[in-house]
């Protein structure tokens, strides 16, 4: 058996002090309340396993796989232990022994052949480009667009070229050598195939002489800017979230905001962007500079947020939950009386928008970059 | 006695499905494994986990009534669970049988403002009813180091004692009434006063019972309103025994902590470097601006009287941010171990003395030795090798022993569970033989929770 050594002992850790601090702010076990779905549990069935006291079954298997890896657990843990790292590890050795979830294979295999997980072609991932966006030929800057942007949530990446272009700052697009960046691969426990497209991004990045790239996507952030460091070693660029760069536009004076917006509004912080990241600031003072908007808070939000449902390949394989999940998160929106829900992530958007069309909520949701580039002069 | 229901499990898990669904009956092998521990200090590896039959996960007072009834008519033993952060192992199902997740039942039902009273299910954890509880300007009060995943139902279980408990009460003293599905079905509900004389207080043979008189399915719990200000005031002292000696005088001097701690100095290690002081008291008043004002104004005075150096408010503020993460920090040492013992207050200092020279004696790694809400509650957190689990309880036991002859209890909160049940002749004499007859009266099949009361 092959997990890291400082995981297995992470396991050991848990498997003394099993407080269950991590069970209450959990995104699934609150809904589904089966103790394996939590971090303590789990964990137990983990060091269980690694220890030959129990076979690897699909059961089992599907305990690791449902979860968002939102990183709560994480948070609270009073040890600190990364049980984000703790579960992706399990997920990587469950893999390796077969027990996989068919969604992910039929991503995977998608990835392999087609650079993105939604069986889309390669050749229409600009498809969105809008004919009077002006991309430059060589640049500092490169936008990563990102596979949920660019083939689901196309409305976030012309906005986030849009506010670019309004902001006066050049950047080019890496097209045709965008691949996906292979946040689903390595959040599923596929770190060959992760492995494959970090080293082409990286390399095709590289090439290109850009010093910073931006990205729309708080998945394709966490990647882009913690995992491709730790798995294939310092990369030459900086990497930016389009809400901190707004942010600094914003300062410096070079994006101005105009238009009113006079609705109550809230931030959902994605997992990928605040927890795994620490990116809560930026956004709510992007928010905070629209002109006339009323700003709330949920009562779980920035470390506590509570996440959308999405993350960690769950939404591929358990809608029904993941749309559980994202309900609860809008009727925390509601309670603090927001008209809208805005957030700066494509899969947050993408669950959190199937969840209001479900649920039937008057609740509208925005990418922040939508409502930047709908308020900028 | 066993029956053929009661030796094929999956005759079991049919039976519970028609009572809950399917979706609440566990019994695949890596759904159990989590509720086969709780926190009982030596179960470190889920090897030392006693696996349930399965797990049923019931919503309703309904439920959990149809589930004892089968229980009882086949002799499944049955173990109630909250969160499983029990300490002494009275959460693991150690008969086998099965386990009776009562964490679906987490509502509260009413908030009563008028009379300062909530009824809630037993699944429901402090933070959440704490969380609520604010948002209307009240307060429960009952904040144990597990504050953040305890239930309820464990809590009363387990009678166990917070942080606040000093202003509150313990976890006890808090119960108006319960709702209880006895061992053989029979469904009781007390009246919500706090006190009756129609007869002995039936609702106290469920308070630490450890899930062996049957399952609460709701309680009426007191609430206060919300604290308009808090003070925390921590002072050094030469030593332990100048801590407490000054402790006893704000006590003397009719003032009431909502909270009191004296600890040794490992007890404030990482927080307070430079002090010269071997010994710390920290005193706490919540409520009213000006009556914790006053408070606050005549401890500083008694403890500034007694030679006390004030430590500065940041250290006490940190060590009361740190008050629930602290007993898990613990497990980066060691397995954490700790007795929580109490002899009378006259005795608190012989059996300080005694504490330390043990823990030297017997190489035992103490993190701390206090006086902890109550002057007599007086135990120590420590750190065992986890190699050495027969020793260390060899240790403790004679520890347990001299709180047993200076006239004190084995456990001030947390409860006997498969900890020391051995102990319990020891400490309860003859009177042991009554909380027996009591437990056979009430459970004659002996299904509920049978380790510790169990002979
Ligand atoms: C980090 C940490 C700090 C702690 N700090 C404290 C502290 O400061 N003070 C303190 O007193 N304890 C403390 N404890 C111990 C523990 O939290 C308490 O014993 C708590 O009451 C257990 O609650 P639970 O919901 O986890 O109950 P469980 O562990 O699940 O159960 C405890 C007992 O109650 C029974 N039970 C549970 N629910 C019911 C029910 N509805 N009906 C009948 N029986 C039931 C169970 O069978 C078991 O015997 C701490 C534990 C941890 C892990």
């Amino acid at each position: 058996m092959n997990v890291p050594q400082n995981v297995y002992k992470d396991l050991t850790l848990c498997s003394r002090c099993r407080c269950g601090f991590c069970r209450r702010g959990c995104t699934t076990y609150p809904i589904l309340g089966v103790e394996s779905l939590t971090a303590r549990g789990r964990n137990a069935i983990a060091l269980s396993f690694l220890d030959g006291l129990i076979d690897a079954s699909q059961g089992l298997a599907d305990r690791f796989f449902l979860c968002t890896t939102c990183g709560f657990c994480k948070e609270r843990c009073p040890l600190e232990l990364d049980t984000v790292k703790i579960n992706e590890s399990l997920r990587a050795e469950l893999v390796k022994k077969g027990f996989t979830r068919p969604e992910h294979d039929a991503f995977a295999k998608s990835i392999e052949n087609a650079h993105n997980p939604y069986g889309e072609l390669h050749e229409e991932r600009m498809k969105w480009l809008p004919s009077e966006a002006e991309v430059a030929g060589k640049a500092d800057t490169a936008y990563f667009v990102g596979c949920t942007t660019a083939y689901r949530r196309p409305e976030i990446a012309e906005a986030t070229v849009r506010t670019l272009n309004g902001a006066k700052v050049d950047f080019i697009t890496l097209h045709p050598e965008e691949w996906c960046c292979g946040s689903p691969a390595l959040r599923v426990g596929r770190r060959d195939l992760f492995l494959k497209l970090a080293r082409h991004n990286v390399e095709a990045i590289r090439k290109t002489g850009v010093t910073r790239v931006v990205t729309s996507c708080a998945g394709c952030y966490r990647v882009l800017s913690q995992d491709y460091p730790e798995f294939v070693g310092e990369i030459p660029f900086k990497v930016v979230h389009a809400s901190e760069l707004m942010a600094e536009l914003i300062k410096e004076g070079s994006l101005k905001l105009v238009r009113k917006v006079p609705e109550t509004v809230t931030y959902h912080d994605p997992c990928h962007l605040g927890r795994h990241t620490g990116i809560y600031e930026q956004p709510r003072e992007v928010l905070k500079s629209i002109p006339a908007i009323r700003f709330v808070e949920m009562s779980k939000n920035r470390e506590n947020a509570r996440c959308c449902g999405a993350g960690g390949g769950v939404k591929a394989s358990f809608n029904d939950f993941a749309l559980q999940a994202a309900v609860r998160r809008l009727e925390e929106a509601r309670e603090v009386g927001a008209d809208s829900i805005v957030s700066a992530c494509p899969f947050c958007a993408h669950n959190l928008k199937d969840a209001i069309r479900e649920s039937g909520s008057r609740l509208k949701f925005y990418d922040l970059t939508e409502l930047i580039a709908e308020v900028m002069k | 006695m066993k029956d053929a229901v009661s030796r094929n499990p999956r005759d079991i898990v049919r039976l519970l499905t028609e009572i809950v669904g399917k979706d609440n009956v566990l019994y695949e092998q890596y759904d159990l494994i989590p509720y086969s521990r709780d926190r009982c200090p030596f179960l470190t590896h889920p090897k030392h986990g006693v696996i349930p039959l399965a797990v049923v996960r019931p919503a309703t007072t309904e439920e959990v009534q149809e589930i004892v009834v089968l229980a009882n008519k086949h002799h499944i033993p049955l173990t109630p669970r909250g969160s499983g952060t029990n300490y002494a192992g009275s959460a693991v199902p150690s008969k086998g049988g099965v386990v009776v997740d009562l964490t679906r039942m987490n509502r509260i039902l009413a908030i009563d403002e008028e009379s300062m009273s909530a009824k809630v299910q037993p699944g429901l954890i402090l933070q959440d009813f704490e969380e609520a509880l604010s948002k209307r300007g009240f307060t429960f009060g009952h904040d144990p180091g597990s504050f953040p995943s305890a239930t309820v139902g464990g809590c009363i279980s387990t009678w166990s004692v917070g942080w606040r408990a000093g202003k509150y009460g313990d976890m006890g003293r808090l119960v108006l009434s319960l709702k209880v599905v006895l061992p053989t079905g029979i469904v009781i509900e007390t009246r919500s006063v706090p006190k009756s004389s129609t007869g002995f207080d039936v609702k106290s043979l469920f308070i630490g019972a450890e899930g062996a008189m049957g399952m609460i399915t709701e309680a009426v719990l007191r609430i206060h309103p919300s604290p308009e200000k808090r003070v925390i005031l921590v002072y050094g002292f030469k030593d332990f025994e100048q801590a407490f000696k000054s402790l006893l005088k704000v006590l003397r001097a009719g003032l009431c902590p909502m909270m009191q701690l004296v600890t040794n100095k490992e007890g404030m290690e990482g927080l307070v470097e430079k002090s010269r002081a071997n010994g710390f008291v920290m005193i706490s008043y919540e409520g009213v601006k000006e009556v914790v004002d006053a408070q606050a104004k005549r401890t500083a005075s008694i403890l500034e009287a007694e030679g006390g150096m004030k430590i500065s408010d940041e250290v006490a503020e940190q060590y009361w941010a740190d008050r629930h993460d602290m007993f898990s920090k613990m497990n980066l040492v060691g397995a954490a171990g700790s007795i929580d013992t109490a002899v009378p207050v006259s005795k608190v200092l012989e059996f300080y003395k005694f504490l330390e020279d043990w823990a030297k004696r017997r190489g035992v790694k103490i993190f701390d030795i206090a006086s902890w809400v109550l002057p007599e509650n007086l135990g120590m957190d420590s750190a065992f090798d986890e190699s050495e689990v027969k020793a260390y309880i060899a240790a403790r036991d004679e520890a347990l022993r001299k709180a047993l002859e200076l006239g004190g209890t084995t456990s001030y909160c947390v409860g006997v569970g498969t900890r020391f049940p051995h102990l319990m002749r020891e400490e309860h004499g003859p009177a042991l033989d009554v909380l027996r007859a009591i437990k056979r009266t009430l459970d004659p099949n002996n299904i509920m929770n049978p380790g510790w009361l169990s002979p």
